[in-house]
């Protein structure tokens, strides 16, 4: 394998797996992008670690199996495919079925060289140590890095910050009221609002999607619960990707833990994320007169 | 002594060389080239180096006695006579004093408004903006995050990484019901309770921080 082959392949490699999503303000790129510009060094890499390019150029001794305009080809489909993510899928699949072809081709032969002891011409060259562990490697990675495209293609929660602070008007309402009852009666009491809403109601507060309260039998306390509505990528994916899970109570903290699936409830002791002030819920009291009626 | 080469041909050493011509064609060809011309563009493919550029910002924070609410906007500009689809990820400092921010929005505000979806991986929130040929988008980013110490952080070195000076850089602080106690960054009072600093060909040294206190009534005369 010439040296500076070996040392840019080595390279090119190191840059797509040390892709730096995590530092702030980064520009990283796209993840389908990032899958698939991943594929291409991973076949080229596999195919030479397994023998495989030995193997094709016995197979065809004139063919050229890369030349120059299909490496550009291959790069130029990689630019044109920065430029949306749907051409970026395209290109990624286009990718991985190549991937994956190779990937079987070099477990394929790597079985009939280890079988057969009269090998075929082009088989003369092959080493089954090789192939199978590169080739078997190859179809592996391929189908997770194809996973992960699929799992983040149309992967995009939407609408967390308006129903962020959906939840926090409806803790300053509830704690609104509570003042007003105390000063009414002497004690304060929470209002009881569900998630559906009789059609007639005229009530301008409303729990966020997603999320349901729970209220002492007295009123004195409440507990909001609000977990994610977006569907989350297919195992093992989501664990690559998280989304808030909130909780709400009574004294105005907001409590958050980042969950992996959609069932995650927000435990009593997470970190508070927020406290509804006091000038917010006196901005509420002074709305509250114009308010429409709530249960 | 007569010996096969990789390439199934006889003589000693590589074909180029027995041939006393550099067939750098032969040397070039096949998997070493695409890798060649796949490093050229991984690095920018990769995020270690942006593909559009990050021109201009301004930043407005507004102090509360135990919140701060952070508006950013950024400009970007592709140079590029082709469409691009540019990934940024959010800078958000979080600490043991300062929790996940909330109510994120990113949205994309010129040329056409529209909200932006975020999504997080691997704990960095990131977003995609898609960029036409040689196009200047501004981009809105607005979020809460609770502060119980009084003191707060904007993340400003993370322009580093765009290699770039900001051409134009403009910072307010704003004050609802706190006094101001200290900034990193020497600030100008704009008009009561606000003050700024500005800055052009703009590569931040260091973070800005901040400090407010909410004053005792008690002491009020």
């Amino acid at each position: 394998m010439p040296r500076i082959g070996t040392m840019a392949l080595v390279l090119a490699l190191a840059l797509t797996v040390q892709t730096r999503v995590a530092e702030a303000n980064q520009p990283p790129g796209p993840q389908l992008l990032l899958a698939e510009v991943s594929l291409l060094p991973l076949m080229i890499l596999l195919s030479l670690a397994g023998g495989a390019y030995a193997v094709l150029r016995a197979m065809h001794p004139g063919a050229r199996r890369w030349t120059f305009l299909r490496g550009t080809g291959a790069v130029l489909a990689i630019l044109v495919s920065g430029a949306s993510g749907g051409i970026a899928f395209v290109v990624a699949a286009i990718f991985g079925v190549l991937a994956l072809q190779r990937g079987i081709q070099m477990v394929r032969w790597g079985l009939r060289a280890r079988a057969s002891i009269e090998r075929s011409t082009h088989l003369a060259v092959a080493s089954p140590r090789r192939l199978l562990p590169a080739g078997t490697g190859l179809i592996a990675l391929t189908i997770l890095l194809l996973g992960m495209v699929l799992a983040f293609a149309g992967y995009w929660p939407v609408g967390e910050g308006p129903r962020q602070e959906s939840l926090r008007r409806f803790v300053a309402y509830q704690l609104a009221v509570a003042r007003e009852e105390q000063a009414r009666i002497g004690r304060a009491r929470f209002r009881p609002i569900e998630a559906d809403r009789p059609p007639q109601s005229t009530c301008p507060v409303r729990l966020p999607a997603g999320a349901r309260a729970e209220y002492t039998p007295d009123g004195s306390g409440f507990t909001v619960l609000m977990l994610p509505t977006t569907r989350f990528p297919f195992f093992p994916y989501n664990y690559l990707t998280s989304q808030p899970s909130y909780r709400a109570d009574g004294k105005g903290k907001i409590r958050m833990i980042p969950v992996h699936d959609r069932s995650t409830a927000c435990p009593a002791n997470a970190p508070v994320v927020a406290q509804v002030s006091d000038a917010e819920i006196e901005r509420m009291q002074r709305l509250l007169p114009g308010m429409g009626e709530c249960p | 002594m007569h010996q096969r080469d990789r390439f199934g041909e006889d003589g000693i050493g590589p074909s180029w060389f027995r041939q006393g011509v550099p067939r750098w064609r032969e040397r070039v060809r096949g998997p070493w080239l695409a890798a060649l011309a796949l490093l050229l563009v991984l690095p920018f493919l990769a995020g270690l180096l942006p593909i559009v550029r990050f021109v201009r910002e301004r930043i407005d924070i507004t102090l509360e006695p135990d919140e701060i609410l952070v508006t950013g906007r950024y400009v970007y500009r592709n140079p590029w006579p082709f469409p691009v689809t540019q990934g940024l990820t959010v800078p958000l400092p979080v600490d043991a004093d300062h929790p996940m921010p909330t109510e994120l929005t990113v949205t994309r505000l010129i040329p056409t408004p529209v909200v932006l979806p975020v999504r997080t991986l691997l704990g960095q929130v990131i977003a995609e903006v898609p960029f036409g040929p040689n196009e200047e988008i501004l981009v809105g980013v607005r979020y809460r995050q609770h502060a119980p110490t009084r003191e707060g952080r904007y993340l400003l070195t993370t322009t580093r990484p765009w290699r770039r000076p900001l051409e134009d850089a403009m910072y307010t602080l704003r004050v609802e019901g706190v006094g101001l106690v200290g900034s990193n960054y020497a600030l100008e009072r704009i008009a009561p309770g606000s003050w700024a600093f500005e800055r052009t060909q703009f590569m931040p040294p260091a973070d800005w921080r901040f400090a407010w206190e909410v004053p005792d009534p008690s002491r009020t005369e």
